[in-house]
């Protein structure tokens, strides 16, 4: 009973508790650059979740024996290789996702979410948490894409996964589909998420220990506590 | 004497590893790169004969010249009994950040429209309005090189330039001079 | 000349890296909360940008491309990258350390930064020239480091303020970045009048 609670907590925390881009701050660009509308949004959530989960299973089936030294290069391979493969199925099965994911489609292979799972739950664990953890991250990935590329439609352009709604009622607000509305909903959703957290800001934890920029990074205190709770479990 | 070649070995193994890991990546991407291939040129030879039929509809679309680098440069549309209702000419030019890649459509001298095929450098809502169905409308009725205004209405063969992009409206009309010169070369 | 003003101007100001195309978010706002390591970043992405478009650009254009082999250029940029950033670290280290104590903190992010890598691929789709796209990185990292320093001290100034407990942190300072970017907007009309 108890191992089944853990494997449920591991799946759904990466889902709102712990989501990668409203709690975690992992993986921003995509978030901002591309979720212009609500499908866009979707389609990018989907794309890392493909390339967070393949990769993060094939690091947790090598993970005894991946030497220790080269642990960075081989995450940057596998998930570079991940990322292409996903790349080309989206170009040969979706064209119309590649063209609006753009740049931002390659650009999986440097995203934050994929190197801090890696360092932090693949590497360490069997492949069926590993499924789960990815899964929930991908997901609570997508939610949180989804969700401002929603918003960011609805007000810039009027409309909601392409289907007009306000559109020709009201003029919409152009600035929120470009770079100032992006910075700024998601602004607004993390105060929000903030708001709604209601743990003390000592508990709540971070992704820095996978991430390279911990060392710089203001977060990096709580990172500290987050590798304590997590050799706990 | 031990410790070195215990060194050396862990060496050796790490970068075997190392390499095996990058072989297998290498060998995934390859693979799916082989078998979807073909997929995505036929999607882009959709997307093209999309914009194509857009512009001149025809029964048939046919490469009649091709560039220095062997990609298609003109399309002749034509319908089932032989005649020719005009040209479709694939040309690029210098925009924001990059090329930015037109597609012309001549009939009889006369240009019918244009599309956007790849406008990747261009700043989303400024630059890449260029897209918009109004902008691109402007086109069409152009006979000579068309020029750009600023401001006042545009006349004949005068394209109106966009607030906040100019330089990607020029873009499009160095690109639509290409393609009349281009169109006369053909004839 | 024209282009390579274009392509300054647009690396600075109107399509700066980071404020309207958002690549290397991340750095941006993480560090930029003081104004010595908003400047060491920036110099640091400036000149890892220009290195590594040195070095990708002829590898993709003379080697992958003709070898029919341009779908490994996900995997060959970011190791490149990878390594470039290694061996910058250890040179300096070695070899100008005045320099190493600045910068060399920052290095080991540029790997996971996707400025770099965001760069090192948009020459491509863009189809800019070897010149083009050094001059382009250059502007764009001098654009990076341009709006470090500025976010720097907008955050100094945020620092003595009283600000709600839910929008302390992050969401404020994304609100804040949300204003420059706006700011950053209106230069789009420099290029416009240069060229009218």
């Amino acid at each position: 009973m108890e191992k089944k609670n853990g494997l449920w907590s591991i799946f759904t925390r990466g889902i709102v508790k712990e989501n990668p881009v409203l709690r975690l701050i992992l993986g921003i660009c995509p978030a901002l650059a591309v979720t212009t509308s609500a499908m866009n949004g979707l389609g990018m959530g989907v794309a890392t979740t493909l390339v967070l989960m393949g990769s993060t299973i094939a690091i947790s089936l090598m993970r005894n024996a991946i030497p220790d030294r080269v642990r960075i290069p081989v995450f940057i391979v596998t998930i570079a290789g991940f990322t292409t493969v996903v790349q080309f199925l989206i170009q040969a099965f979706a064209p119309a996702l590649n063209a609006a994911l753009g740049i931002f489609l390659p650009l999986i292979a440097v995203n934050c979410v994929l190197f801090a799972r890696a360092e932090m739950f693949a590497v360490k664990n069997k492949v069926f948490p590993t499924i789960l953890d990815a899964l929930g991250m991908g997901i609570g990935f997508t939610a949180a894409l989804t969700m401002l590329g929603s918003i960011r439609e609805f007000l810039g352009a009027g409309s909601l996964f392409d289907i007009p709604l306000t559109a020709h009622l009201i003029d919409p607000m152009l600035i929120m589909i470009l770079p100032p509305g992006g910075f700024f909903i998601f602004g607004l959703l993390v105060a929000l998420s903030n708001k709604l957290d209601k743990r003390p800001q000592s508990e709540r934890s971070s992704g820095c220990a996978g991430c390279p920029s911990r060392v710089t990074c203001k977060n990096f205190e709580t990172a500290k506590e987050t590798a304590a709770e997590e050799v706990k479990a | 004497m031990e410790n070195l070649k215990q060194q050396w070995k862990s060496i050796l193994g790490t970068t075997a590893f190392l390499l095996a890991v990058c072989a297998v990546v290498t060998l995934a991407v390859a693979g799916t790169y082989v078998g979807t291939a073909d997929r995505i040129a036929e999607q882009e030879r959709i997307m093209l004969a999309a914009s194509m039929g857009r512009l001149i509809e025809a029964d048939q679309y046919d490469v009649v010249l091709y560039d220095a680098m062997g990609a298609p440069k003109v399309y002749r549309a034509t319908m089932d009994d032989g005649t020719v209702r005009g040209h479709l000419i694939l040309t690029g030019g210098r925009g924001y950040g990059g090329t930015v890649y037109v597609m012309t459509g001549i009939t009889d001298g006369v240009v019918v429209g244009v599309e956007i095929i790849n406008a990747a450098g261009e700043t989303p809502g400024l630059g890449l309005n260029i897209q918009d169905a109004s902008f691109r409308a402007q086109f069409a009725g152009v006979d000579g090189s068309p020029e750009l205004i600023r401001s006042g209405v545009a006349g004949h063969n005068q394209i109106q330039s966009l607030a906040g992009a100019t330089v990607s409206v020029y873009a499009v009309v160095l690109a639509v001079r290409d393609a009349l010169v281009v169109y006369a070369e053909l004839s | 000349m024209q282009a390579i003003i274009t392509i300054l101007i647009a690396g600075l100001f109107t399509d700066n890296f980071v404020l309207s195309k958002f690549l290397g978010v991340c750095p941006f706002l993480g560090v930029s909360k003081r104004l010595d390591t908003a400047v060491g970043m920036g110099a640091a992405v400036a000149f890892v940008m220009v290195v590594a478009t040195a070095i990708t650009y002829p590898l993709h254009a003379w080697l992958l491309l003709p070898l029919g082999l341009g779908y490994l250029q996900t995997i060959l940029f970011i190791i490149v990258i990878a390594s470039t950033v290694q061996l910058i670290e250890i040179f300096l280290k070695r070899y100008i350390p005045p320099l190493y104590n600045a910068l060399g903190v920052f290095l080991p992010l540029m790997t996971t930064n996707c400025a770099i890598m965001g760069v090192t691929i948009l020459h491509f789709t863009t189809g800019l020239t070897y010149f083009e796209a050094m001059i382009n990185a250059f502007a764009g990292g001098v654009g990076f480091l341009l709006a470090m320093v500025l976010f720097a001290g907008v955050r100094s100034r945020l620092e003595g303020n009283d600000i709600p407990k839910s929008l302390e942190g992050m969401p404020i300072t994304l609100i804040a970045a949300a204003i420059m970017s706006m700011s950053f907007l209106g230069f789009v009309g420099l290029a416009d009048g240069l060229f009218s």
